[in-house]
């Protein structure tokens, strides 16, 4: 069997916490003489980090393989150290101990436009960027049409780029790096910068280069992107991985993971103003999930009912304030919303312990994951009382289905599942 | 093994370096004629003060001449250094996502100041020719004499670039230290005016050999001081091989700190 391309053996990376290096020379001078001292003491510098504060291990005694033609996703929470392995394959930085193997050309799309300086061109720099990435003049040269036409800039390859939009910023870069010819690709996050439009461009080209026989590791916090592209997923958790397996399995690890995390329950501190915030006049107290036979659950399939069960405490009367039910899928589009209001049941007060039924039919959701968003907004102006980001999260299983569609490519199913027929005429 | 990844890496050098000399100037009216703007510039103030003013002696050398023969190559050095200390620093995504050998960085900041360079030495020759200077077989030597300058500028970028980007303080003092080592070196004044006893600890610093000799070989048409030149070299030499060995040292760990 071919040597992988890529092959990671117990590799460990050590940052130091602090800001920056060693800002003063003093300190420096303090360190080392510590770590002199250190070396007399125990044989092993790990042991000195081990206990260290000052010393976080990114990534911890991970080993993986790519092979040839294989395309790998890794997800996980942030700070899980998914950059600090592109980093380590890109040859940027060196592990703190273990073994790395990469065979072939790297082509790092971490941050298009990588080198572009806004007072060269368009065309000045794609020359730059492509040289960066690895192309000799020749293969620009044979390339730059290719390049041009895919970004569709043909008119604006001799302005400077700082007068580009950042739309058009994005694409030259993308477009470049698309062209590129490496054996290994490495993708971080390319589709949260662009439009949407930009991003169906993104993922063709990576369906495209996935056909053919190079190695893509690609890092998302796109689910349904990382399932549709990869032959395996590694889930990482604070540097160590979870999980290697086929992307549906390690997914549906994942997602049953997260769903267990769903905070908020007991936690009605607003400190994490990011998922919740609101004035607090009244307060989801719990948030569950419920099928059609009032049991907690999770997964639902075509047929089932969702109920989303509020419960919420208001310390004060107010008067008709409006309750909001979210679904959001995994690309973040808000797949529905609903609310209860004045104006669906007339004027109404609460005050004190109440529950909230919502009844959905999920006969049009396509099969994924989704989160649950819920609010309470007083009448005046949207002013949120209490609003909850990821409250929920809940899986529609359509086994039928995913037969059907198992071969396609990312997005080709769009967002919901419209009731349709196929009739040879 | 060193020139042979250089040449692997030559377009991106190449590259770099373009990009570099374009957007200095890129946007400015006076664009490139900048780089004979400021030696020439120098060269009258300095007239003005130490000639006129401060009466500096300058070996029987029309004193013009005298100092804009030493700004030339000092200010291909000052540009060098100044780019090539932040070249590191002011490439912060590129250290982080790209690996291409670190080297490039502060080499292609010395390619383009040399292009300055080239340029402003089209002046010089038009002031030899007003000044009437003979011209001597001296004169080639001109070209080892560069060479020296060039292998003893890049390593010291080299390392300054790398301890830049560890201790920022480097970056910040530079301005001063440029400025402090201008007066250090045979520039405004002749190396005749330092104390016979001190001479040899003064030529310590190579840029005074070099800019010394350049006096001699071109204005003068004699030979240089082969004592000080001599000097100049080991120094060169042991600077190139000591500065790169750490600078390799440092390269890999360059992505973390920045």
């Amino acid at each position: 069997m071919n040597k992988p391309a890529i092959e990671f053996s117990g590799i460990t990376k050590i940052y130091s916490i602090r800001e920056r290096g060693y800002r003063t020379l003093r300190d420096s001078f303090s360190k080392s003489l510590n770590k002199f001292r250190q070396k007399f003491k125990s044989n092993s510098n790990n042991n000195l980090l081990n206990t260290d504060n000052n010393y976080i291990r990114a990534i911890d005694d991970v080993s993986f393989k790519v092979d040839e033609g294989e395309a790998l996703g890794i997800i996980g929470s942030n700070g899980s150290g998914k950059t600090t392995i592109l980093r380590l394959l890109a040859n940027v930085t060196e592990p703190s101990s273990g073994e790395i193997s990469v065979l072939g050309k790297v082509a790092p799309l971490i941050h298009v436009g990588a080198g572009f300086h806004p007072e060269l061109t368009g065309r000045e720099n794609v020359y730059l960027n492509a040289t960066i990435m690895g192309l000799s003049k020749k293969e620009i040269d044979e390339k730059y049409n290719n390049i041009v036409s895919f970004a569709e800039l043909e008119r604006f390859m001799d302005t400077p780029v700082k007068r580009y939009s950042s739309g058009m910023y994005v694409r030259l870069g993308f477009a470049v790096a698309a062209n590129i010819d490496p054996d290994i690709f490495l993708i971080d996050e390319i589709l949260s910068v662009g439009d949407l439009s930009f991003q169906r461009k993104c993922l063709d080209t990576m369906s495209r280069i996935r056909k053919s026989d190079k190695s893509i590791v690609f890092v998302s916090h796109n689910i349904s992107a990382v399932k549709g592209l990869c032959d395996r997923v590694i889930w990482l958790d604070k540097g160590k991985i979870r999980k290697e397996a086929d992307p549906s399995e390690v997914i549906s690890a994942y997602t049953s993971y997260m769903t267990s995390k769903s905070q908020f329950i007991q936690d009605t501190s607003y400190k994490d103003g990011k998922t919740r915030w609101g004035t607090g006049e009244a307060r989801f107290t719990n948030v569950d999930l419920l099928n059609s036979k009032g049991e907690k659950a999770n997964k639902f399939a075509p047929g089932d009912e969702i109920t989303v069960r509020l419960e919420y405490k208001a310390d004060k009367r107010i008067d008709s304030p409006v309750f909001w039910v979210g679904i959001v899928n995994d690309d973040e589009v808000r797949v529905f919303g609903t609310f209860y209001n004045k104006e669906r049941v007339g004027e109404y007060s609460i005050k004190g312990e109440g529950t909230l039924d919502c009844t959905i039919d999920p006969s049009l959701m396509r099969p994924g994951n989704y989160n649950i968003m819920v609010g309470i907004y007083g009448v005046v102006g949207d002013l949120a009382i209490d609003r909850i980001g990821r409250v929920a999260v809940f899986i529609i299983n359509d086994d039928r289905l995913a037969r059907v569609e198992k071969n396609h490519g990312y997005g080709a199913e769009g967002v919901i599942n419209l009731p349709h027929q196929w009739k040879r005429i | 093994m060193f020139l042979k990844n250089l040449y692997n890496n030559r377009e991106l050098l190449f590259q770099l370096t373009l990009r570099q000399v374009k957007s200095r100037y890129k946007q400015s009216v006076l664009g490139i004629s900048w780089a004979i703007i400021r030696p020439l510039g120098m060269m009258v103030v300095f007239t003005i003060i130490f000639s006129k003013l401060v009466k500096v002696p300058s070996d029987g050398i029309p004193y013009p001449i005298f100092s804009y023969c030493a700004l030339l190559p000092w200010a291909f050095f000052s540009t060098s250094l100044t780019a090539g200390i932040n070249s590191m620093t002011s490439n912060v995504s590129l250290i982080q996502q790209i690996y291409f050998p670190r080297i490039i960085f502060p080499l292609s900041a010395v390619l383009s100041s040399f292009v300055d360079f080239a340029i402003a030495s089209v002046i010089f020759v038009g002031l030899m020719i007003f000044y009437n200077v003979q011209i001597t077989i001296y004169l080639f030597l001109l070209i080892p004499i560069l060479i020296l300058q060039i292998v003893f500028t890049i390593p010291v970028c080299m390392l300054g670039s790398a301890l830049n980007v560890f201790y920022r303080d480097i970056g910040q003092a530079l301005v001063f230290i440029t400025q402090l080592w201008m007066y250090a070196c045979p520039i405004v004044y002749p190396v005749s005016i330092v104390p016979e006893k001190y001479r040899t600890l003064y030529a310590l610093n190579p840029m005074v050999g070099i800019i010394d000799s350049y006096r001699k070989v071109i204005i003068q048409g004699i030979a240089p001081n082969w004592e000080y030149l001599l000097i100049s070299f080991i120094v060169t030499g042991l600077a190139s091989v000591s500065f790169y060995a750490i600078f390799r040292k440092l390269e890999m760990r360059l992505a973390d700190i920045i």
